[in-house]
């Protein structure tokens, strides 16, 4: 299947709370180039959905309406995981309530400017973050780690 | 062994949340970062409150900060900066930076500002340059690198050397010539995630290092210059808690911040390099805290960043044990220790070397 020529696949569920849709699109999947953010090998299309779906769940998002995620294991102690391939713990969700379907990457610590004419790539805002921790999912050390750019 | 911690000394600054904690060289007290932005410097504290100084530098967090002569180097997630001061009551001068971010910054005693920015490289500013130079990223020529944490051990024929935890690209030596021009060797193995590096600063063995992956095993190499010769040791302590967040090394002792605990290895890095076999029971005291990142200060002092403000307290050389040795009066509290006996593990490891 392939959405506006991207290749990919749509989840056969839609989440909890709102109803989304969501698509995987190869190129954050092992198949893009070195621009686009990939999914860690050991994150499976249920647990990223998962990630999607308590993102939703939590209403984890920012000002533009984007959502974000943790990858959050509780067993056999609680630690928040890395979901990148290159160690990024957080993933964006891009704002498409308008959209046929959502879709995610994981999103770096820092932020990076970027060639015109595109934007810089922003790390995880404050707004979105502090839901994180109103909803639990997060401590405040933690919360300030993020801020700082460091591994949780 | 007793606990070679002594009570520690609480800090905070009203209506500020600090992220960083450290020493001003421009006088010899402590200064702070904090989560809105601002570096706060400890101006007086002689009788009644401590004075003061505010600059206001960003909107993010502070993760770092480093001083070389009367340059100042400081990070955010969005930003790296270099401000001339010294303190005045005109406040500190930009004189050079990018709108990037970095994970910290290290100052060399030649005057190299270095601030590793992940997977865009590491940014260097030549503060011995600094009226000429903006600064530059420096990048391996092929492939990536993702720079996390760089720490500086010293000067080898005429090159400062470093050390720079580089998550999965593993442990790195840099190595900068006197015309800036870098070279790099880097250890990689499966598994490793090297999220923190610290010099073990001995005079015997001037570039030890120890590393700290996030799958919470130490990586010990005596002499990094011979990094492609000698194989790291890689051990772990099935004991630790939590996610690994800082290793730290005071007066021959191993220091490890976690999520859930920090942990001390009285003597731990002294063995290491003395060639002492660590296969046998080793002590560790173990002290319950959530903190946001440690630091030491003054090669002796431990500062714990928490969300109540920052916990000083004075680390011991073996023999020299921290019980009762200062007073509990003032603000001084002892903290909570558990007195443990640790199993060090050794992990076979393959690594693999990588130059660039």
């Amino acid at each position: 299947m392939s959405i506006g020529g991207e290749p990919g696949r749509l989840f056969p569920q839609v989440t909890e709370r709102s109803g989304y849709r969501y698509f995987f699109y190869q190129k954050h999947h092992g198949w893009g180039g070195t621009e686009a953010a990939q999914w860690a090998t050991d994150v499976g299309e249920e647990e990223e959905f998962g990630i999607f779906n308590q993102a939703d769940l939590f209403d984890l998002t920012d000002h533009q309406g984007s959502l974000y995620g943790i990858r959050l294991r509780l067993d056999p102690e609680r630690r928040v995981l890395v979901l990148g391939t290159l160690g990024q713990q957080v993933a964006k969700f891009p704002e498409a309530r308008t959209a046929p379907h959502w879709h995610g990457f994981p999103l770096g610590p820092l932020q990076k400017n970027l060639d015109t004419p595109h934007p810089p790539e922003r790390p995880l805002p404050r707004d979105a973050l502090q839901k994180m921790v109103d909803a639990r999912l997060l401590t405040n050390p933690e919360r300030k780690r993020l801020l700082k750019g460091k591994i949780i | 062994m007793s606990l070679p911690l002594g009570p520690y000394r609480s800090f905070n600054i009203p209506g500020e949340e600090i992220t960083w904690a450290g020493e001003c060289p421009w006088n010899d007290r402590y200064c702070f970062g904090t989560e809105s932005g601002k570096v706060v410097f400890l101006v007086g504290s002689d009788a009644g409150q401590p004075e003061l100084a505010t600059e206001s530098v960003s909107n993010e967090a502070v993760n770092d900060v480093a001083f070389w002569k009367n340059l100042v180097g400081i990070t955010t997630r969005s930003e790296v900066q270099v401000y001339r001061g010294p303190l005045s009551e005109a406040g500190l001068s930009l004189v050079g930076g990018l709108p990037s971010g970095a994970h910290g910054i290290v100052a060399t005693p030649r005057g190299r500002l270095l601030a590793p920015m992940g997977i865009e490289g590491l940014f260097c500013f030549d503060g011995a340059q600094a009226s000429q130079s903006q600064g530059w990223i420096d990048r391996p020529a092929q492939g990536v690198r993702n720079y996390y944490k760089v720490v500086y051990l010293g000067e080898s024929d005429g090159n400062e050397i470093l050390a720079c935890a580089t998550r999965t690209d593993g442990l790195a030596r840099i190595e900068l010539d006197a015309t800036n021009t870098s070279r790099a060797v880097s250890l990689t193995a499966p598994s490793v995630d090297l999220i923190d590096v610290c010099p073990l600063r001995s005079e015997e063995w001037p570039f030890a290092v120890a590393g700290l992956s996030l799958d919470r095993s130490l990586v010990f190499v005596r002499d990094i210059l011979g990094l492609s010769e000698e194989n790291p040791r890689r051990l772990r302590f099935d004991g630790l808690r939590g996610t690994p967040y800082s290793l730290l090394y005071a007066v021959g002792h191993i220091l490890l911040l976690t999520s859930a605990e920090i942990v001390i290895f009285p003597d731990l890095a002294s063995r290491f390099l003395a060639g002492e076999a660590l296969d046998h029971p080793v002590d560790a005291y173990h002290s319950p805290v959530q903190a946001v990142e440690a630091f030491i200060a003054s090669e002796s002092y431990l500062m714990v960043v928490t969300d109540e403000g920052v916990r000083v307290s004075e680390i011991l050389p073996v023999g020299l044990t921290g019980d009762g040795r200062v007073s509990t009066g003032g603000n001084v509290k002892l903290p909570d220790w558990t007195d443990t006996q640790e199993i060090l593990r050794s992990l076979p490891t393959e690594w693999a070397s990588l130059v660039a």
